[in-house]
């Protein structure tokens, strides 16, 4: 790791403006990525991480209000950027991202081919047929046959509109790939063929990656760092490593302990008890106590701050003194 | 066990585009091509395999939503082409489809609740406002969307992708379906709110007798809930049988392939193997012989001439592989 973040998210807070107040979807929320890095966020559904995403990247909704925080990018505030500035230098060119449903955010009435030349010719200088031999080049590097560029979306299955959205997310070498559910849509084979060219951008062309992914399995096993997001906040970060043997918060514990493992024997799929936190009203103190089986007094009252664990592993939980999990 | 659902010979072309420059010879996909199997009442049958190999399609077509270029699909005992209109209607109801894009599957100008309401005044299900959003609310606990309140007035792109993805599910089960298609229907959502989703469809099983095919990438999953699975490879069922049979102890090299890719969370181990030739590119040209041939490892001469049929090998367990020995 080098010594500055390439990517550093400071007390982050967004909220979504709803008929009776405000959903906390981001709140107070620090994350950072370093270059040549690939980082997973993992948390359950509807804890904000795409928000997070959007928010990065700056394509939030009307009804979105950023309250607090700074996100720092080779150094740099994008949230003090014009929108004209971050089109124009950052998004697509220096920050790219698959979004979440990717294979719905394609233009229906334009072939394949050329949404991703258009993207292309958007930002660089070069002749329409380079910017063909270019798309037909990273369609291939996804899976696809070039034949296949004068298709229209419908014409794609589910898994290679994914895979188009994946060949424009790389096609301008971006410093920094956001993937949220990248590959989702795609089989076991492709995800892990998708997953080792990211890993051969990041050696060769230092591309830095944050997954977004319910995948467990996929995200430990292509991260260099985990995050673990719970109602808009980070509750837990470390090395894969660190929380894939050692977690220690609860929560980190139980969403590993539901992770069936295909190799195994067959068994019930696990449930972590209790419903997600409205995020309209989040519970007080630390925002799992409602859930979790080690609740004490202090946790209803006050929210944990981070601590240290060790050099690169920290978690904000008011029991981890006391209780030792295994 | 009587069969809800009986595909015969099913085949469902595409032409493609190639350019304007091609309009010489006509090529076309085999999107489905000569698949046939049966689903028994109250089965999760399973079907998985490659991106782009027909598990959409052959969906859309058991559902009617697509004609096929040939074959044939029997729906209770009748042909689902040969339907009258009133039957149809029926049919409209009894089978639904959770499509594997929920992003695009509700309209984005109606609230969650008409969305999901729409289908139950079509169906006179319900009466009146009150009953509805009764039936609507309870549903939407069942999927772990909890309040309702919360969810029922915002519109399709206030949600998270897994909250509409439960939207997704809730619309097709408030209407009371016999037969299910469940394309990805869980591919968004974590692990623990998976679990209540998958408990709410085996409950419905259980309870209501209700069958469902069930398209997934998640090899997991199968084991965990599917009866049956068949594995799809450019169009072709190349292997079917028991869930966790098949998956413990799969015979065809793809099918192998498949389930040694699989990723394990421990970080000592890496991501899954890939034990196929080749680069991933599937191509127009359908060869001649086995289709997997050209990126299969134990691929021989046989294999590239002659096409392999669906053999039973193990008890229900079928396989369409020259090579392919029991006990392996
Ligand atoms: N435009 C919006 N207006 C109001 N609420 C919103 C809006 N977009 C998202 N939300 C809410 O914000 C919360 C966080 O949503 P987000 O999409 O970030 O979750 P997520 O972690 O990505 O979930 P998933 O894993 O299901 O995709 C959710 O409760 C969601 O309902
Ligand atoms: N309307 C259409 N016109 C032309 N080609 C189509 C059409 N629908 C599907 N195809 C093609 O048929 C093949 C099978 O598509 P299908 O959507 O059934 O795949 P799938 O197995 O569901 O894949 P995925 O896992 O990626 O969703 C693909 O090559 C696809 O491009
Ligand atoms: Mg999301
Ligand atoms: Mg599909």
């Amino acid at each position: 790791m080098s010594a500055a973040p390439l990517l550093k998210v400071n007390n982050l807070k967004m909220y979504y403006s709803v008929e009776g107040g405000w959903v906390k979807a981001v709140d107070g929320l620090f994350l950072d990525i370093y270059r040549n890095e690939c980082v997973g966020i993992v948390g359950e559904s509807g804890c904000g991480k795409s928000s997070l995403a959007l928010t990065i990247i700056r394509v939030l909704p009307s009804n979105s209000k950023i309250f607090s925080g700074e996100i720092l990018f080779e150094g740099e505030n994008m949230l003090e950027l014009s929108e004209e500035d971050f089109r124009k230098r950052i998004r697509w060119k220096k920050i790219s991202i698959v979004f979440q449903g990717a294979m719905n955010s394609l233009n229906p009435v334009i072939t394949i081919g050329d949404q991703i030349v258009e993207t292309i010719l958007a930002h660089e200088n070069m002749s329409k047929k380079e910017a063909w031999e270019r798309a037909e080049n990273l369609l291939r590097l996804v899976g696809i046959d070039p034949k296949r560029a004068k298709s229209y979306p419908f014409e794609f299955s589910g898994g290679m509109k994914q895979r188009a959205m994946i060949a424009m997310a790389l096609a301008l070498n971006p410093s920094l790939l956001i993937a949220d559910e990248m590959t989702t849509a795609l089989d076991v084979i492709i995800q892990a063929q998708i997953i080792n060219l990211v890993a051969e951008l990041k050696r060769g062309l230092n591309l830095s990656s944050i997954i977004i992914s319910h995948d467990i399995p996929l995200v430990f096993s292509s991260s260099d760092r985990i995050f673990i997001m719970y109602a808009g906040k980070i509750v837990e970060h470390g090395s894969t490593e660190e929380i894939y043997y050692s977690p220690m918060h609860p929560y980190t514990f139980l969403l590993l302990d539901s992770v069936p493992d295909i190799r195994g024997k067959r068994r019930t799929l696990g449930f972590i008890e209790g419903a997600p936190p409205n995020l309209l009203d989040p519970p007080t103190g630390c925002r799992f106590h409602p859930r979790c089986p080690f609740t004490i007094d202090i946790c209803r009252k006050e929210e944990p701050e981070m601590s240290t664990v060790s050099f690169s592993h920290h978690v904000a939980c008011h029991r981890i003194e006391e209780i030792t999990l295994s | 066990m009587s069969d809800l659902v009986r595909v015969s010979d099913l085949r469902k072309l595409f032409p493609v585009r190639t350019g304007l420059f091609s309009r010489s010879k006509r090529k076309y996909i085999y999107a489905v091509d000569e698949v046939s199997f049966s689903i028994h009442e109250g089965e999760i049958f399973c079907l998985v395999g490659e991106s782009g190999s027909g598990k959409t399609t052959t969906g859309r077509l058991l559902l009617r939503l697509e004609r096929p270029t040939s074959g044939e699909i029997l729906f209770e005992g009748k042909n689902i082409y040969s339907l009258d209109k009133k039957e149809l209607k029926e049919f409209r109801r009894r089978a639904q489809m959770i499509f594997q894009d929920p992003f695009s599957s509700l309209d984005p100008r109606m609230s969650v609740f008409d969305n999901i309401c729409e289908g139950l005044i079509i169906h006179k299900i319900g009466s009146g406002r009150e009953e509805r959003f009764n039936i609507v609310s309870k549903a939407l606990e069942s999927v772990g969307l909890y309040p309702p309140e919360n969810f029922l007035f915002k519109y399709p792109h206030e949600l998270s992708g897994g909250q509409l993805q439960r939207i997704a599910i809730v619309s097709a089960l408030v209407l009371g379906p016999k037969f299910i298609v469940a394309d990805e229907p869980v591919s968004m959502l974590d692990m623990s709110t998976r679990g209540s989703v998958v408990k709410t469809m085996l409950d419905l099983r259980r309870n209501m007798n209700v069958t469902f095919l069930l398209i997934t990438h998640d090899l997991g999953l199968v084991k965990y809930i599917g009866d049956r699975v068949a594995v799809m490879y450019l169009g072709k069922i190349v292997e079917k049988g028991p869930a966790e049979d098949l998956i413990d102890a799969p015979y065809h090299p793809y099918s192998q392939a498949l389930i040694s890719a699989v990723p394990s969370p421990d970080p000592n181990k890496k991501i899954g193997e890939v034990r196929v030739k080749g680069d991933i590119t599937m191509s127009l040209e359908v060869a001649k012989g086995c289709r997997f041939a050209p990126r299969c490892t134990l691929a021989n001469d046989k294999c590239r001439e002659e096409e392999p049929e669906l053999i039973e090998l193990s008890c229900g367990h079928y396989v369409a592989c020259h090579e392919a020995r029991a006990g392996n």
